[in-house]
């Protein structure tokens, strides 16, 4: 209560992705499922499964740039699709992080965008209006030449490959544009877009309720006021109660009303804030394993939420992969590197071993 | 049309470009969510094998003894038939020392015509909050009812089949089977419960404190779920079945 609580991203999905776009759109984007893009000066992961050695799905690919940092930033969470692995705990699950750095892409790039720009600076005027540090003025600014020059570049590639698209619906894994090595399970690629959580937070239907009291009132024949004055005169007898949850347990509970505003969320992004656990933590929240190249602290960033696993599907059947929640926790320093994750299994897994 | 398609993408990376994912982010991109009609997004695996139809009723959740933690698994089992009725409200107080805080404590009793009852009890600052989610407690409380005759079997079974006791703090309550036509004699608590259980004739005992509105309400509501605790000759009979794992994968 006391600790103020840090802002909340959550994460929605979006519209399907079609073909397979490159460039600066593609790393630039948030996405599930698909080929994992890879940063410019960095190739793209290709893990495998500690367990059975398969070659992993990518589950989520975020892009998520740090706030006063000059790096672009690309966080890759793969995952284990065989059957024997989708339960098999931390091992089946890798996250990776690359980086590299934005400023010599905006060289090339500000020739092209003249108009672009200038709406970009119209947009920013307020901001510097605002007292905000110089620092910051740059990156909107920055991000924004990437997003209408990737806009741009994207409409000449759309039209063509909307003529392609009923073609290509029907062999769909098959006559894949990019060479992709042929046993590399694929989940069907969708966009995240970003939402505040605090916009579905107050979203609680109350006409039902509404309604029952009102049948109430008209049966007891009394009226809200009246039910006030009743404590005055009655002792309480009774007394507040907490709940107590029959099945499952308090921590549940509370992640289900936490979540309630917005059940389709797949993402929750709070840099150094806290996780939303599915289960009561363990003891593997409370020490973390320090990063292995600089030794430095590692923060909660991220996690996936359980609606993400009905949202991966694949184009061949077989691929799945379940758990409760996973959160990836990353290095403070922020240096490119595999980065650490806690799965929280579904509380019903026991059940049905 | 070609537009509309394309701006509906482009919104896609356009995204994550419009500042970071932390912080520069605006929230006016994506109002939806609260127009539309919400859609179920299960949590559990339990709630995925019911939303994907592997488990097409409430009884085969009962026969394994699985808990059931969401509340939009009996929506979709028993969906319209689910009746609620907010069985009282209370005002609850709480001193501090500055003032008095005053709580409303919801009962919310649900019941389909079919043979299954919940009770949900909530407190909470306003009275509207506190019914709603007592509704899902409710929902998570539901159990299933049995019930027998008294004598010979003939038209439809009108009572429990046995005696049961329930029992909640201090206050206990007896069910006691009786034959038709007696009606439900009982205090106007335990009343309600055994009439939306089905119940038509009974006997009841208490015992301990029923002033206490909440414990004499659960007392009641844990004697109709203990019913089918007990092996009554009609279960004698061997079944077979498979593991829950097995029968769904």
């Amino acid at each position: 209560m006391a600790a103020v609580l840090k802002p909340v991203l959550l994460g929605l999905r979006d519209a399907p992705v079609h073909g397979s776009p490159s460039g600066p759109g593609a790393w630039n984007a948030s996405k599930l499922g698909g080929i994992p893009d890879a940063l410019p000066t960095v190739a793209a992961p290709r893990p495998v499964c500690q367990r059975c050695g398969q070659p992993l799905a990518l589950v989520v690919q975020v892009y998520c740039p740090l706030e006063g940092s000059a790096f672009h930033r690309l966080l890759h969470v793969f995952a284990c699709a065989c059957p024997g692995c989708s339960t098999g705990g931390s091992r089946s699950w890798k996250v990776f992080r690359s980086q590299c750095l934005q400023v010599p892409e905006r060289e090339a790039q500000d020739a092209q965008t003249q108009e672009n720009s200038l709406a970009a600076e119209d947009w920013c005027e307020g901001a510097d209006d605002w007292g905000s540090d110089t620092e910051e003025a740059p990156s909107p600014q920055l991000t924004l030449d990437f997003g209408n020059d990737a806009s741009s570049a994207k409409d000449v590639d759309w039209t063509a490959r909307l003529q392609d698209l009923r073609l290509q619906d029907a062999v769909l894994g098959a006559a894949h544009p990019t060479a992709l090595s042929p046993g590399l399970p694929l989940f069907l690629p969708y966009y995240i877009c970003v939402a505040d959580e605090d916009e579905y937070m107050d979203f609680v239907n109350l006409d039902h309720a509404h309604s029952l009291l009102r049948d109430y009132q008209q049966r007891e024949g009394i009226a809200m006021d009246q039910l006030l004055s009743q404590s005055l005169s009655n002792d309480g007898d009774e007394k507040y109660e907490k709940t107590v949850i029959k099945s499952g347990n308090q921590t549940f509970y509370k992640f289900m009303k936490r979540i309630a505003g917005c059940q389709e969320q797949i993402l929750r992004y709070s840099w150094s804030g806290e996780p939303l656990f599915l289960t009561c933590p363990t003891s593997e929240v409370t020490e973390l394993p320090a990063c292995s190249q600089c030794g430095g602290r590692r923060i909660f960033e991220f996690q996936l939420m359980p609606a993400l696993v009905s949202m991966l599907k694949s184009a061949n059947l077989g691929l799945s992969v379940e758990f409760g929640t996973i959160l990836v926790y990353t290095c403070e320093k922020s240096y490119p590197m595999e980065e650490f994750c806690i799965i929280q299994e579904d509380p019903d897994e026991l059940l049905f071993k | 049309m070609q537009h509309g398609g394309q701006g509906g993408g482009v919104r896609g990376p356009g995204m994550g470009n419009c500042g970071n994912f932390h912080g520069g982010f605006s929230s006016g991109i994506r109002g939806r969510g609260k127009a539309e009609g919400k859609e179920w997004m299960p949590v559990t695996k339990l709630g995925r094998l019911v939303k994907d139809m592997k488990i097409k009723s409430l009884e085969e959740i009962y026969l394994f003894s699985l808990p059931i933690k969401e509340s939009e698994i009996i929506d979709f089992c028993l969906g319209a038939s689910l009746k609620n009725e907010v069985f009282k409200i209370m005002p609850v107080q709480k001193q501090t020392c500055t003032s008095q805080c005053t709580r409303f404590k919801a009962f919310v009793a649900i019941r389909d015509y079919n043979g299954h009852i919940g009770l949900g009890v909530k407190c909470s600052k306003e009275v509207a909050t506190a019914i709603c989610r007592a509704i899902i407690l409710a929902k998570l409380s539901i159990v299933p009812v049995c019930r027998g005759y008294w004598g010979n079997k003939i038209g439809k079974p009108h009572i429990v089949p046995c005696k049961v006791t329930g029992h909640c703090n201090s206050v206990l309550v007896h069910l006691i089977l009786m034959p038709r036509g007696t009606g439900i004699v009982s205090a106007p608590v335990p009343k309600k419960p055994l009439m939306m259980a089905g119940i038509d004739d009974c006997y009841t005992s208490a015992r301990g404190c029923t002033a206490t509105l909440g414990n004499f309400a659960k007392a009641s509501f844990d004697a109709i779920s203990k019913i089918y605790r007990y092996l009554t000759p009609d279960h004698w009979k061997e079944t077979r079945t498979q593991a829950p794992a097995v029968a769904t994968t």
